[in-house]
């Protein structure tokens, strides 16, 4: 057998899920040659860290309360069902996950918004509801499991929050390693997420000796709180002092209007988005809007009217980012007979806040 | 007891997995959560056949949660173009890097294409053969396994990547 024949059976061959001649003619290969060997090796390692890592991951996961109280109120009889406009959007989800997909496909990058964002995957946008910019001194909460207790000599567990504006920031681990330093923590209180971006949060770690350089984080967006991992430069001695969090709230609202049907694009002020495509069943219209992403995280506050004064409901369905743009789904409960209809969308400019200080020596 | 409490009694400790396991296979929250109401109906509709009592439950109703979610798949990859050409170096091949992987699995495997991510999740997270994950999602068995060999690959260069970026902070 050649090389390439052989690795691509390797998984199963490890896994003991080939045929008794596969399986004595891949011995045999691996017999005299040293690389697929390696390869088999490699294969093993990490597919057994891969089942280990991603069963852990989902042990450890909650269902959002919104969904298992929709799911309840479903199944239970004396419950409210799903409006028709909540089937429709699930039964169309596909069709539009789908087609965002593809449409971002055809996108061209940023390069510069890249750099922006940290290499781990894009995960959603940054909230747009917080607090009026009025700063109100923070207090420290020690959780009555923070034990300091040390596991292994370079992991502490900690539950140390520190609350303000809304905010409440919970540290739960600091880890050393000779390449880094990792500390998770959890933020809860910010609405809306769907990116997180280093252009929206400072994350800030304090060694013995002073700041330590930020490598890079990942978040995973729940229901209630982001869960974070930060990655900065390692300790050759000692323990961090603080970790602190700045992020960068809204102050002001900017708007900006289509005429359904009509325009495309956005007047040449604020986001250059555009309405990608428009259509209605009768009862609703699907509106696919596009935005740079850059303002993913800040758009919101969709209103729909006919430019008498009525107003229509707009619901925000499917999103999906890419690394130029994000693509924006909406359903607007408006009658066919309604034209034109004005859709409008706000954004919000942010500014910094902070920190939230969290001391995690003794 | 009534069926329904009998239900989500034993529905509601697994809850929180079945969601992530919808997440993991589809890959967004959103569909994870149609996903899940789906599947949760459809046991629900079915409780009286289960067989097996209160011990079969959380493979029963995750079986059928797996299946929603293949479904939903199969409809998905229907629309999506062809197979992209592999963009791996060779040196990623080889297994000279020693793995340090303490973590941040999920990220790797999130930040997979669909098509691998499914596979390596129906693989690794609910231990499926390879046969059987080709039947799920209509697929040939070998193309399974060409699709797990790239993605086994591409977690490799993922988190080896990010091994490697740390060691080079040092």
């Amino acid at each position: 057998m050649r090389c390439e024949q052989v690795r691509v059976e390797l998984h199963s061959y490890v896994s003991g899920d080939v045929s008794p001649t596969l399986a004595e003619s891949i011995k045999t290969h691996l017999g005299e040659c040293q690389g697929c060997t390696r390869e088999a090796d490699a294969v093993r390692t990490i597919g057994a860290a891969v089942a280990r890592g991603i069963k852990a991951w989902v042990d450890e996961g909650e269902c959002p309360p919104g969904l298992a109280e929709q799911i309840q109120s479903i199944i239970h009889p004396d419950r409210p069902k799903l409006s028709r406009l909540a089937v429709w959007v699930t039964t169309s989800s596909l069709i539009t996950a789908v087609a965002a997909g593809l449409f971002l496909l055809l996108l061209g990058t940023r390069p510069d918004l890249n750099d922006q964002m940290l290499g781990l995957p894009l995960v959603g946008a940054l909230a747009n509801r917080l607090n009026p910019p009025d700063f109100v001194q923070g207090k420290i909460s020690l959780g009555s499991t923070d034990s300091l207790s040390q596991l292994s000599g370079t992991v502490r567990t900690f539950n140390r929050t520190f609350e303000q504006h809304g905010l409440t920031v919970t540290v739960h681990r600091v880890q050393l390693t000779p390449s880094h330093t990792q500390v998770q923590f959890s933020v809860q209180g910010l609405q809306n997420v769907k990116l997180l971006t280093t252009s929206l949060f400072e994350f800030i770690l304090y060694g013995p000796d002073g700041p330590l350089l930020l490598h890079g984080f990942s978040g995973d967006i729940r229901s209630d709180k982001i869960m974070f991992k930060a990655y900065f430069d390692p300790i050759k001695s000692g323990f961090p002092r603080k970790f602190s969090m700045w992020v960068m709230p809204k102050v002001k609202n900017e708007s900006l209007t289509w005429e359904l049907g009509k325009d495309r694009r956005a007047p040449p002020v604020g986001p250059q988005a555009s309405v990608v495509s428009w259509n209605h069943d009768g009862q609703t219209a699907n509106v696919t809007v596009l935005w740079p992403v850059e303002y993913a995280y800040r758009v919101g506050g969709w209103k729909a009217t006919d430019g008498l004064g009525n107003t229509y409901p707009v619901k925000e369905g499917l999103h999906a980012t890419g690394s130029g743009a994000m693509i924006q789904q909406l359903l607007i409960e408006v009658p066919d007979h309604v034209v034109p209809v004005w859709l409008t969308a706000s954004w919000v400019e942010y500014y910094e806040r902070g920190p939230w200080e969290i001391p995690l020596s003794d | 007891m009534s069926p329904e409490e009998r239900f989500f009694a034993l529905y509601k400790p697994e809850q929180g997995r079945l969601y992530r396991t919808a997440w993991a296979i589809l890959g967004n929250e959103a569909d994870a959560g149609d996903a899940l109401q789906e599947a949760t109906i459809r046991a629900y509709r079915a409780f009286g056949q289960l067989n097996g009592g209160a011990a079969a439950f959380p493979q029963w109703i995750r079986r059928i949660l797996v299946n929603t979610c293949t479904q939903i798949l199969r409809k998905r990859m229907r629309v999506i173009p062809v197979e992209r050409p592999e963009d791996l170096r060779d040196e990623l091949t080889t297994a000279d890097l020693e793995l340090a992987l303490d973590g941040d699995v999920w990220d790797a495997v999130r930040s997979l294409d669909e098509r691998y991510r499914a596979v390596v999740v129906l693989r690794f997270l609910n231990d499926m053969q390879l046969d059987d994950i080709a039947t799920a999602l209509d697929i040939p068995l070998g193309t399974v396994k060409s699709r797990l060999h790239t993605a086994l690959k591409l977690l490799r260069s993922k988190l080896q990547g990010e091994e490697s970026t740390r060691r080079g902070a040092v």
